[in-house]
């Protein structure tokens, strides 16, 4: 009696230490899978949207057909990330100058209750001519960061302890090929001369 | 190149040495930027290295007339996730030079009276708790503009070391 309960909890125990084993595997392959799919181009990052640029003209994700397209989601609020990255984009764009001639940039707002058209009007300007700012409403944004897989988080003045909400946000900078698919994301803090590179060899 | 760099922010680094009278300590404050902002934009950011040659101290707290308020705040990047957060204060002890510069701590203005134009100057209050206030005048730069590449390669000009 007392040999088969020890015998059945053996068991037990063996199927939790197999299960747990088996989580933790499959836990460490699925950042490892992610980054195999985007070197292989086939990572699901991307997809409709429906939006209005600066200017306060629709844009569409046929946008990005024809065009080597550099994607930065962000918000103007923030002092110091944005900014930098954007820098980049700019130094990007002015490195390739018309080769390739499709060449663009587009900066999507997380914060859309802020970054109305006519403030990224007078934002995306600064840093260079070529870069679209990308608004819209609430759901719409929510639907674009969705299928481009993008974190941002509203965080109440009170929780970040100061005068305004702020915006978490991922800070990659997505490439785009001409037929509109995802090519790879840069990390934020990258350097122009490897975006530059990197978007020379889209075919 | 390393020893102009050197002798540069030391020029740089007596030209706005500034006394906190109540300690007798001297704060330095040097590489101050702020970045050209929008139009509309009702915030804007400083961004300085801080300096203590005796003693410790701490960063309370900034004004300036060109602003309804100012905070004190760092970003967090946890896997790609830039998260801005305000901070009670930043400290500072001697020897040891604190970093303000994009991606991590820096000076948040808020309720913008009128844009940060490249080439203005801005007027900044900064209060300590040993030394009291310290007033600088920051350099308005470009809108993406970046810490000078001395200042980070120094990684902090320790002590004053001749």
């Amino acid at each position: 009696m007392n040999r088969r309960i020890l015998w059945t909890g053996i068991a037990i125990l063996g199927v939790i230490g197999f299960l747990g084993a088996a989580l933790l595997v499959a836990d460490h392959l699925r950042p490892f899978q992610a980054a195999q799919d985007q070197a292989q181009g086939r990572a699901d990052i991307g997809g409709p949207f429906a939006l209005t640029d600066h200017t306060g003209t629709p844009i569409t994700d046929a946008a990005l057909q024809g065009k080597v397209s550099l994607l930065y989601f962000g918000y103007s609020y923030c002092p110091d990330i944005c900014p930098t990255d954007l820098q980049s984009i700019g130094e990007t764009l002015d490195m390739l100058g018309t080769d390739p001639p499709d060449a663009q940039a587009l900066f999507i707002t997380v914060d859309p209750e802020r970054d109305t058209a006519e403030h990224l009007a007078g934002y995306v300007g600064l840093f260079h001519p070529g870069i679209r700012g990308v608004t819209g409403t609430p759901e719409q944004i929510e639907a674009v960061k969705k299928e481009f897989r993008v974190y941002s988080k509203k965080v109440s003045a009170e929780e970040a302890g100061t005068t305004d909400y702020l915006v978490d946000h991922s800070a990659f900078i997505y490439l785009f090929d001409r037929q509109g698919h995802f090519v790879r994301v840069f990390g934020h803090g990258v350097q122009a001369a490897e975006m530059a590179a990197a978007m020379k060899a889209v075919k | 190149m390393n020893f102009f760099a050197k002798h540069l922010a030391l020029a740089s680094l007596s030209m706005l040495a500034l006394t906190g009278m109540a300690s007798g300590a001297t704060i330095t404050v040097t590489e101050a930027f702020s970045r050209a902002t929008a139009p509309t934009a009702r915030v804007g950011a400083a961004f300085m290295t801080l300096g203590l040659d005796q003693g410790d101290d701490k960063l309370l707290s900034v004004s300036s007339p060109v602003a309804e308020t100012a905070e004190l705040h760092t970003h967090i990047m946890e896997n790609g996730v830039a998260q801005m957060r305000a901070v009670d204060a930043i400290p500072l002890s001697a020897g040891a030079p604190v970093e303000l510069k994009p991606g991590g701590l820096h000076i948040m203005l808020i309720g913008l009276k009128a844009p940060l134009k490249a080439g203005d100057t801005l007027p900044l209050t900064l209060r300590f708790e040993k030394a009291g206030e310290v007033a600088v005048s920051v350099p308005v730069k470009g809108p993406g503009a970046r810490p000078a590449p001395a200042a980070s390669d120094q990684g902090g000009h320790s002590g004053h070391q001749h």
